[in-house]
């Protein structure tokens, strides 16, 4: 199978910068949104067990 | 290097079969998504109200879309992979037509079952409501029906090791044998459960049902079954999406990476489905929220490694700067669109997930709409996306015709992606304000259900708008069939990966090493939640049904 | 193996994210004891009837000590007893027993939620926020808030009118 050309390279010499950056972005809100709930709507619900 | 694919007819494929698979799965979806719009109009009052008819329809539509729909493409497609991929004819061809025929007899006769008002219970089962016999032994037949294609993909690869000692097996293979290994394991516990408790008590043998027993037993398929529909939509995006992008895979070896966690992870971790049930013992609920946040693992890096592997297509693509390349990707091919639209909903789909998965929180969401939410979102969103697209990724293949209209099939894409927006994202919301799900309508206090009633009339919209989808996708993969336009070339062309694929570890080119550590893992997760049953005081439930 | 530095470095920050909220979810678990109700206690369900604590009468909110203690039967499709009340900022434990089949149980504006397995006695342990069921239920005349209780898992044909009503009073 083929492996990209030295053209091809050079226009993707930047992968995974877009990719890492967005990433980025993602994990910190999921993490945000899941202490959110967590803290800011399920705990104040009521100690449960 | 990965395997190369051959022109074809360098071989003998069997495209029948995987047509066959592919009709039998998105002719009965067609009908389920017509059911899934009658339930918001029946709950809704759009329609007149009926609950027998309404948990009928919920009946039907959760077993074709969870079971059949998916099944039948996993299996019609795994058998295109695992030709196509490693290169030669499939294994045993009439075993697996046996296969399909036995699965096609068994999904009929519960459909007949369902359709005949004796198997209301719902699509997981509600021991001790007992349904009619027929449609244990159609589900019996579904799975039973699909063994052959874990036999086939599971032999294909050893032969093909045998021939090819050292060398990596290629990862459209890799991931489908993972997929057909965990399917294998999956499908344990509701085996014994249909087998041992079900199928006696609706035929008579027995009287009572250890409910608990039942319930931990499916608990053990609930996880699990849902990653046996993900791994092929995995597969498509690290295999086929790349290629349909113009791009190159990121990393195959992350590829192997994920699909071994997948099959490792996805198994021990199903008491979170019985996370709010008096049957299990805190202690064993929170190893498997543990395991649970383990198998989210797999999927972000995932979202990493594709989200890569398409900022490659749109750099390729003359994307610029930092996210130029999103702008670029291309968003009106059939065969990536559903990768790409179906990667972005793993986000919220995921976040959900998430939420799901942390122990006492499902106290919270638990069967209220939010539950029914993600899984719309998850699978109706991401899983069933990625199949349009692989679908319309292997038609011209499969029918040596090009497809109709690509300005036809992205639209049909579009559409299920916004309608499942516009449906799930208020959906999230009622459930978060306590609207319980599986509910022919609301009968409660006016001003209870005054809050709910905004959203209804948006979640409308974007159901119909999944079914005119629907009936969409129906319309381009038949104009497919008989489209004017020949496609020359029926090879499959698998994404080629940044960096040559020289070697692998052993312990990413097979699965013994893996197979043992879940012997280990499943046993110290379930011995005891399962065991249990056995020697503690339990009362058996007085069966109702069947019918 | 080859990974991309920046594709380690995200999966590092994967599994630390993960780690974060398994992390919390365990100190809470462990801190301030948030589990689900996983209380096992079985029960023979063709005899509920006839035991003392799940006797018609004895239905309904008692208060014991410290405590308020609510009973519950399920049974399709029906709630007994169709209306309780219980206090705000109490801990409050709810007892629930399926009559018949697999109900669920959950009230609106609280952390009460269970599933009711038939051959299982369900116990919930909480404190109601009269604030959170405030913003949820409806408004009494005298002060308090009634917000549903329903059961949430299918149940038969009936299912959808089977719910009850809980009053909160402040505390």
């Amino acid at each position: 199978m083929a492996q990209p050309t030295p053209e091809e390279r050079a226009r993707m010499a930047d992968v995974p910068r877009g990719t890492w950056a967005l990433m980025g972005i993602i994990g910190l809100l999921l993490l945000a949104g899941w202490i959110l709930l967590y803290f800011g709507r399920f705990l104040p619900l009521g100690p449960v067990r | 290097m990965s395997a190369a694919a051959p022109r074809a007819g360098g071989f003998r494929r069997a495209d029948g079969l995987t047509l066959a698979h592919f009709w039998v799965a998105f002719g009965l979806f067609g009908v389920a998504a017509l059911l899934g719009l009658y339930q918001l109009l029946e709950r809704n009052g759009l329609v007149p109200a009926s609950a027998a008819t309404y948990y009928q329809a919920v009946t039907l539509h959760g077993v074709v879309m969870a079971f059949v729909l998916t099944t039948f493409f996993i299996v019609g497609f795994g058998f295109f992979v695992s030709s196509t991929s490693l290169g030669r004819p499939l294994k045993w061809p009439r075993l697996a037509w046996a296969g399909f025929f036995t699965m096609l007899g068994g999904t009929l006769i519960a459909a007949v079952s369902i359709a005949a008002g004796s198997a209301t219970i719902l699509y997981t089962f509600y021991p001790p409501m007992i349904a009619h016999a027929a449609f244990y032994i159609g589900a019996a037949l579904l799975i039973v029906g699909s063994i052959p294609w874990i036999v086939i993909t599971i032999a294909m690869t050893l032969d093909w090791k045998k021939e090819n000692q050292g060398r990596p097996v290629p990862l459209p293979q890799f991931g489908m044998t993972a997929n057909a290994v965990l399917w294998a394991w999956t499908m344990v516990g509701v085996v014994i459960e249909v087998v041992f408790q079900l199928l006696p008590a609706s035929l008579g043998m027995t009287q009572t049902v250890d409910v608990g027993l039942a319930r931990t037993l499916f608990s053990w398929t609930l996880h699990p079954i849902v990653y046996f529909w993900l791994i092929p939509a995995y597969v498509a995006l690290y295999t086929m999406v790349p290629e349909a992008a113009g791009g190159y895979l990121f990393s195959d070896e992350m590829g192997r990476v994920v699909f071994v966690m997948l099959l490792v992870f996805s198994l021990p971790i199903g008491l979170h489905h019985v996370f709010v049930d008096p049957e299990q013992a805190a202690g064993w609920k929170l190893m498997h929220a543990f395991g649970t946040f383990l198998v989210a693992l797999p999927t972000l890096l995932t979202g990493f490694t594709i989200a890569a592997s398409l900022e490659s297509a749109g750099r390729l693509r003359g994307g610029k700067g930092l996210f130029g390349w999103i702008r670029a990707l291309p968003w009106g091919e059939p065969a990536a669109l559903g990768g790409i639209l179906g990667l972005f909903i793993l986000l919220p789909g995921g976040f959900g997930g998430l939420i799901n998965a942390s122990y006492a929180m499902d106290v919270m969401v638990h069967n209220t709409m939010w539950i029914t939410a993600h899984f719309h979102l998850i699978f109706g969103g991401t899983v069933v996306l990625i199949y349009f697209s692989a679908a319309y990724a292997l038609w011209p293949r499969l029918t040596g015709r090009r497809l109709a209209s690509r300005k036809m099939a992205a639209a049909q894409i579009w559409l299920w992606f916004l309608g499942v927006l516009v449906l799930t994202i208020p959906w999230h919301y009622v459930g978060l304000l306590w609207m319980p799900r599986r509910t022919a309508y609301s009968p409660y206090d006016p001003q209870i259900v005054a809050r709910w009633q905004p959203y209804t009339p948006i979640m409308i919209v974007g159901g119909a708008m999944m079914v005119i989808s629907a009936v969409l996708l129906l319309i381009n993969l038949i104009a497919a069939h008989r489209s004017r336009e020949i496609e020359a070339d029926r090879s499959m062309a698998y994404a080629d990966t940044l960096e040559p694929v020289v070697t692998v570890p052993k312990l990413l080119n097979g699965f013994t090493v893996w197979n043992w550590l879940l012997v280990v893992l499943m046993a110290i997760s379930w011995a005891y939640p399962i065991g249990q049953f056995f020697f503690m005081e339990v009362h058996k439930a007085l069966i109702w049904g069947p019918k | 193996m080859h990974v991309h530095p920046l594709e380690k470095r995200w999966a590092w920050i994967a599994v630390a994210m993960v780690a974060v909220m398994i992390g919390l979810v365990v100190y809470t678990a462990v801190a301030m004891s948030i589990h689900p109700p996983s209380h096992i206690e079985a029960i023979e369900t063709a005899r509920l009837h006839l035991t003392k604590e799940f006797a018609e009468d004895n239905l309904g909110v008692k208060r014991e000590g410290d405590t308020v203690v609510a009973r519950i039967v399920m049974a399709r499709y029906h709630v007994e007893p169709p209306e309780i009340t219980l206090p705000a900022g109490t801990p409050i434990v709810l007892r629930a027993a399926s009559a018949d089949v697999l109900h669920g149980l959950h009230v609106a504006g609280t952390n009460i939620g269970t599933q009711v397995v038939p051959g299982y006695v369900s116990e919930v342990h909480t404190t109601i926020s009269f604030d959170a069921v405030s913003r949820v239920g409806v408004a009494n005349a005298d002060g308090s808030v009634t917000v549903p209780l329903y059961c949430n898992e299918y149940c038969g044909l009936g299912h959808q009118s089977m719910w009850a009503r809980v009053r909160v009073t402040p505390k």
